[in-house]
């Protein structure tokens, strides 16, 4: 915040919760705190790792920051504007600047649409060529992710999972944004497949001078991604830091655990994990988190303290935050 | 040495469907041992569950067709059996470790229901146990697949459950059969990390403590090694590689399981290699000889034909003609 040129999104104290109604009257009997309190921001050119678990809050997040939903409280900042808003109320100027790749391409691609016709949409909707230029333009955008160009014509159902997210990539970047959301592009698909668009990703981030916010739940992939890494758990950060000193020094307990449990494939992966630390039990259900730290029950270094009093993202050393009692 | 526990010989599966015969397993040789934990590895669309739909015979036909080959269980052939007999060795012989722990749970009987359902219609002996006798089965079993509190969840009912915890109980449920091949379909890919790990070290737990067989059929390599003594990696239909874990994850052989082995995202950040280039083939008309041909860097004219799995080790061979003695 400190350095408006630099930052491309601040996202300060954000919170979406969804409403749980009970009983017959529907009456409001809690929340589900999906997103509580997050803040981060994203540098001009960076790639921002988004790490968690399933039901951690990953994609409430991204779909708060393109207004898919709309924050409960907090603030994003995108380029020094504000769009805490929902989408319709975000000026298309912004919006253009702001895409996302879903995680699962054969769902999120019309079956009933061509590549073309998919392709088609931004590029009329933020006006961004004449329309006898349109075809031209299709092409150069499946050049640029490496897609022939009678491509233009096909269906998903006769794509590859690989060729799908392709053409999914080459949607996000139809309007030419400057920041774009990956939300896991590459769970869905095979090893051998994932690394071609990881590459294709990474040439893509330098070519066009992108920012990424990447969302995983992959940590071997973001060692290999990410230059910054935040850690979620039940909708709350609880660790932020550069990739390489999150991997050499992990801080909170949880993610020692996460980074303790990854099954890797050769003995010499096996000496980057930290000391064994043996994972018990399982997320909570986001409904009722528990009081406290919410990591405490599964928490092997946790003391009384910890089921009382939330502790707050404090930043340990330079750019490294980390939420425990005992670490800050 | 005694005779493996199961054994498939050489087996062809074809699928007639309009527009021609996918021709999908390629001739596929592959045995568990007694007490073997086996692992089966391969991406989508290699014929990993294919094959163990064939093996367990439940696959449909037509439009499925087994023109050549054999699948051995316990010394008597799956293929020739009547579907009484193959019923029969369902569940009491063999049972199965499902995917997707939510929709493998009936939602709408509680656990110890079924639990006690599969307690009643299996077991080696056939004789009937009294309700409280099979409640105390099941409870049994929930404890020792340590779920806390089973009281509770033999009253629960599926969506009560968190997704470690479902996991857990068709494990047991797969162990309450007394069977002495278990199969595990993906066991672990809906669960998250921290919890994988709870689920891989109890399912090894099991297995050893029984003595029983298991199968795990997977993508992901790094649960193989974790879990299982001997690996097959099966690409388009085909065993391409059989090692023992160990020496397989030391020195694969076979350019499709290097290229598999280096497209894993590595800790020690080394960079993503770009994997390997092409895809899988189309079973309408794969190609002739090596199915991975037209994908491998080190292709040679002998490729055209079809390569045999060739010794170069103990337990380890290897369908590539690079290794050609």
């Amino acid at each position: 915040m400190s350095e408006p040129s630099e930052t491309i999104l601040v996202c300060e104290k954000l919170n979406k919760y969804f409403p749980v109604h009970g009983d017959l009257l529907r009456r409001r009997v809690g929340d589900i705190k999906a997103v509580d309190g997050v803040s981060f921001s994203v540098s001009k050119g960076e790639i921002f790792g988004l790490v968690g678990e399933s039901g951690s809050g990953k994609s409430t997040l991204a779909y708060a920051l393109l207004g898919i939903h709309r924050p409960t409280a907090g603030k994003i900042w995108f380029r020094g504007e504000e769009i805490s808003e929902t989408i319709h109320r975000i000026p298309k100027i912004i919006k253009k600047e702001m895409q996302i790749v879903f995680q699962d391409p054969g769902s999120s691609l019309n079956p009933r649409r061509s590549v073309k016709q998919t392709l088609e949409v931004p590029l009329k909707v933020h006006n961004i060529c004449k329309n006898r230029d349109r075809s031209e333009k299709i092409a150069a955008l499946l050049e640029m992710v490496e897609l022939p160009a009678d491509y233009m014509d096909k269906y998903p159902s006769e794509l590859s999972g690989g060729q799908q997210q392709r053409v999914g990539i080459a949607r996000a970047l139809a309007v030419e944004p400057s920041f774009l959301i990956l939300d896991e592009p590459t769970s869905a698909l095979d090893v051998s497949v994932q690394g071609k668009i990881i590459s294709l990703l990474l040439d893509l981030h330098q070519k066009l001078n992108l920012s990424y916010l990447f969302i995983t739940h992959d940590l071997s992939l973001m060692r290999n991604v990410a230059s910054r890494l935040a850690i979620m758990y039940l909708g709350r950060i609880c660790e932020i830091a550069l990739t390489s000193e999150f991997f050499e020094a992990p801080l909170h307990p949880y993610t020692q655990m996460l980074l303790s449990s990854i099954p890797v494939i050769s003995d010499e992966e096996e000496a980057f994990k930290p000391a064994k630390m043996a994972s018990e039990g399982e997320v909570p259900s986001p409904v009722n988190v528990p009081p406290g730290c919410s990591f405490h029950p599964r928490c092997p270094a946790k003391t009384d303290v910890c089921s009382r009093e939330d502790p707050r993202l404090v930043e340990v050393s330079k750019g490294h935050l980390v939420r425990c009692h005992f670490r800050s | 040495m005694t005779t493996p526990l199961l054994e498939i010989k050489n087996l062809h599966v074809w699928f007639e469907v309009f527009g021609g015969v996918l021709k999908v397993l390629d001739g596929v040789s592959l045995e568990v041992r007694q007490g073997e934990k086996v692992g089966v590895v391969g991406e989508t669309g290699c014929g990993k569950t294919v094959t163990i739909k064939a093996m367990m015979g439940v696959l449909p036909m037509p439009p499925g067709r087994i023109p050549k080959g054999k699948i051995l269980f316990q010394g008597k052939d799956i293929l020739k059996m009547s579907s009484t007999e193959l019923r029969d060795m369902r569940g009491r012989d063999m049972s199965m470790i499902p995917q997707g722990a939510t929709e493998s749970l009936n939602p709408v009987f509680t656990i110890g229901d079924q639990l006690m359902a599969v307690i009643r219609y299996s077991g080696d002996s056939r004789r009937t146990l009294s309700k409280q006798e099979m409640k105390g089965r099941a409870m049994d079993i929930l404890k020792e697949v340590r779920i806390p509190d089973a009281e509770r969840i033999m009253r629960s009912y599926a969506i009560q459950l968190s997704g470690g915890m479902r996991q857990r109980v068709l494990i047991g449920m797969a162990l309450a059969t007394e069977a002495t091949l278990l199969i595990a379909d993906e066991p672990s890919t809906a669960l998250d990390v921290t919890t994988q790990e709870q689920i891989l070290r109890l399912m090894r737990e099991m297995v050893e403590k029984r003595s029983v067989s298991i199968i795990i059929i997977t993508h992901n390599l790094a649960v193989v090694r974790q879990l299982t003594d001997r690996t097959y990696i099966m690409y388009a239909g085909n065993v391409v590689e059989v090692a023992r874990t160990r020496d397989l994850f030391s020195e694969a052989m076979h350019p499709y399981t290097r290229g598999l082995m280096n497209s894993v995202p590595k800790l020690s950040g080394k960079g993503i290699a770009p994997g390997i280039k092409g895809m899988i083939p189309d079973y309408f008309d794969p190609p002739q000889g090596c199915r991975f041909r037209p994908r491998c860097d080190q292709v040679m004219t002998a490729c055209k034909e079809k390569p045999p799995l060739f010794k170069v080790g103990e337990d380890h061979e290897v369908a590539c003609f690079l290794y050609q003695i």
